[in-house]
């Protein structure tokens, strides 16, 4: 259950690109998760995607009350490396990473997150965003394109530093 | 089939979620298209890297007694269940008692009645008004 909780609490940072916020969020889905009877409880099948599901909700319901939902909503801020001194140039190209998917807009960072850094399948992420499976492929492929457009654009900005 | 055919499926492709024939297909294109072959690695790659993100470490601690906090609350709902049958089937046994008591007089059977249709009434008052309110309170988001 810890690694669906903790899971769970990325998944609101990445969204909101606040902490604190995220563990908000993250408690009142706990709530729900053990006080909406008709839950799957932790361990049955689709606990996880439902929790996730409640999660992204909380995370999307905060944005759109912020009022930033294509703005300040960031991960840069959540991002550490653990190491920073060796791995210079791979310090660079985490951040630039972090920037680019900044710059995406919520749904497109939401939908990268949830198949590239949760490794959801196609199924589940269609449950999690309350989508067609079918339109989850074309979705996220445009976030990763768009993805890629920005970080070419901080490659040549910078020089060619951070290229892919 | 042509890049403008293929287009999203190359992510359905790296994310195995293609069906055989659908690979196949794509399989064949990316061994003769440079350009789709490229955007293949760089959506591994994009991959790869979302893989090595990091984030700072959540104190497990908390995580672990929020858990056990909460995980108290699940025993809120058997609780009130278990409360609020006992209340009804044993107030619903005392007050058929009372109104089948031939020792008891009518008047007092009846102010009895009148007493408790005086509390429910208010009680169904005062439910209504708190759910308009609940419902109606454009201020339930706001955290203070």
């Amino acid at each position: 259950m810890q690694d669906i909780t903790r899971g769970a609490l990325h998944l609101a940072m990445q969204i909101t690109g606040s902490h604190d916020e995220a563990m908000d969020i993250l408690q009142t889905a706990v709530i729900k998760a053990l006080e909406y009877r008709h839950a799957p409880r932790p361990g049955e099948d689709g606990y996880k995607a439902w929790f996730y599901r409640v999660v992204r909700n909380q995370a999307i319901d905060w944005l759109r009350y912020e009022k930033r939902f294509d703005r300040d909503a960031g991960i840069e801020d959540q991002v550490v490396d653990h190491d920073p001194g060796r791995h210079l140039h791979e310090a660079g190209r985490k951040l630039s990473l972090q920037r680019a998917l900044k710059e995406l807009d919520a749904e497109q960072r939401e939908i990268i997150c949830l198949k590239d850094f949760h490794d959801f399948s196609y199924a589940e992420i269609a449950d999690i965003m309350g989508i067609e499976k079918g339109t989850v492929m074309s979705r996220l492929h445009r976030a990763r394109m768009a993805l890629k457009m920005k970080l070419s654009a901080m490659s040549e900005f910078a020089g060619g530093e951070y290229e892919m | 089939m042509k890049c403008e055919e293929i287009g999203d499926l190359i992510s359905g492709y790296v994310d195995l979620e293609l069906t055989q024939q659908e690979a196949q297909r794509v399989r064949l294109h990316l061994e003769s298209c440079d350009s789709c072959s490229q955007t293949c690695a760089e959506i591994r790659s994009l991959q790869a890297k979302m893989g090595s993100l990091s984030y700072p470490a959540t104190d497990h601690e908390m995580l672990e007694n929020m858990e056990k906090n909460l995980l108290i609350r699940s025993g809120l709902w058997s609780g009130w269940a278990m409360i609020v049958l006992g209340v009804v089937v044993m107030g619903g046994f005392g007050v058929y008692r009372f109104l089948v008591d031939p020792a008891v007089p009518g008047l007092v059977k009846f102010f009895f009645g009148l007493l408790h249709a005086g509390f429910f009434i208010l009680f169904l008052v005062v439910l209504r008004q708190r759910l308009l309110v609940y419902k109606n309170d454009k201020y339930t988001k706001v955290k203070l």
